[in-house]
């Protein structure tokens, strides 16, 4: 029963490292779409919808994982959510 | 620190309350700039064309990756490992000053064409918007560096990491103001 304790931070410190990886991963794999899509769509409804859905997701990946915005107060999560899908709204209107 | 409470949010109430507002003020900025284009969509694609999105994509990749030292450096210093936790904000510094370079060279390469803020509205958006950011990302660059120099005087530790967290924060608002500012002139 002693040994389980002494483990459990390693192990949780492992598990977050990897999540931390796995989001960079993703993060620069969904800028290499962004860029792919702006290349091959360049000017299309395509390209606009998939680089806006890359950005999105970026952004809350940024925002929600590495700024560890998953453990606030639901106020600064929905703030930060909100102000993105405005922009985004926005953005949509005036381009497509 | 309870960060579930509405007054501790992760790097403290203040530094959010400043990303909100830089957020919302950039967003303005973009905003404004794409209501212009909506205008002049011909004269905003030739300019464009100015711009190198293989670069911006670089760029973006260097400030992520940067934005990812960041992350885990907290982490690292949250359980005890501030000599990893220096190493991974030195990492972070370095890849902010490789941000910088690449921006600066295309700000040369720009000046060098006769391309400045008075070029036409879509330059003076650009130089506008991406000098702002630029300036946040070396500010975010001094104060990584006075955490780093803070680290390795054992001024932070695991019990007293606050002001590396807030400092964190900012870092990442770089991060995010470029992933909305990098598709809107770049890409779309």
């Amino acid at each position: 029963m002693m040994i389980y304790p002494m483990f459990k931070p390693k192990q949780i410190t492992m598990k977050k490292k990897n999540i931390l990886l796995i989001i960079w991963i993703l993060l620069l794999v969904l800028t290499a779409v962004e860029y792919t899509f702006s290349e091959v769509f360049r000017y299309s409804k395509i390209a606009f919808f998939g680089i806006m859905l890359a950005s999105f997701i970026k952004y809350i990946g940024v925002a929600f994982q590495f700024l560890e915005l998953k453990n606030a107060h639901p106020f600064w999560k929905s703030l930060s959510v909100i102000i993105v899908l405005l922009f985004i709204i926005v953005i949509t209107i005036l381009y497509v | 620190m309870d960060h579930k409470n509405f007054y501790y949010p992760p790097g403290g109430i203040l530094i959010w309350i400043i990303i909100a507002l830089e957020l919302i003020t950039f967003m303005g900025g973009l905003v404004a700039f794409a209501v212009y284009r909506n205008n002049n969509i011909a004269l905003v694609q030739e300019s464009q064309h100015h711009l190198s999105a293989l670069i911006g994509t670089i760029n973006t990749a260097i400030l992520i990756t940067g934005g990812y030292f960041m992350a885990v450096g907290i982490k690292k210093i949250k359980i005890g490992h501030t000599d990893d936790a220096a190493k991974m904000i030195l990492y972070a510094i370095i890849t902010g000053l490789m941000f910088l370079a690449l921006k600066g060279y295309e700000y040369y390469d720009k000046i060098i064409d006769g391309i400045g803020m008075s070029t036409n509205t879509f330059f003076s958006f650009y130089w506008l918007i991406t000098g702002f950011h630029f300036i946040h990302v070396t500010v975010a660059i001094l104060i990584l560096s006075a955490l780093y120099i803070g680290i390795r005087r054992n001024k932070y530790s695991k019990d007293d990491f606050f002001d590396v967290e807030t400092g964190g924060a900012f870092w990442h608002l770089c991060d995010l103001i470029w992933i909305l500012v990098f598709p809107i002139f770049y890409l779309l």
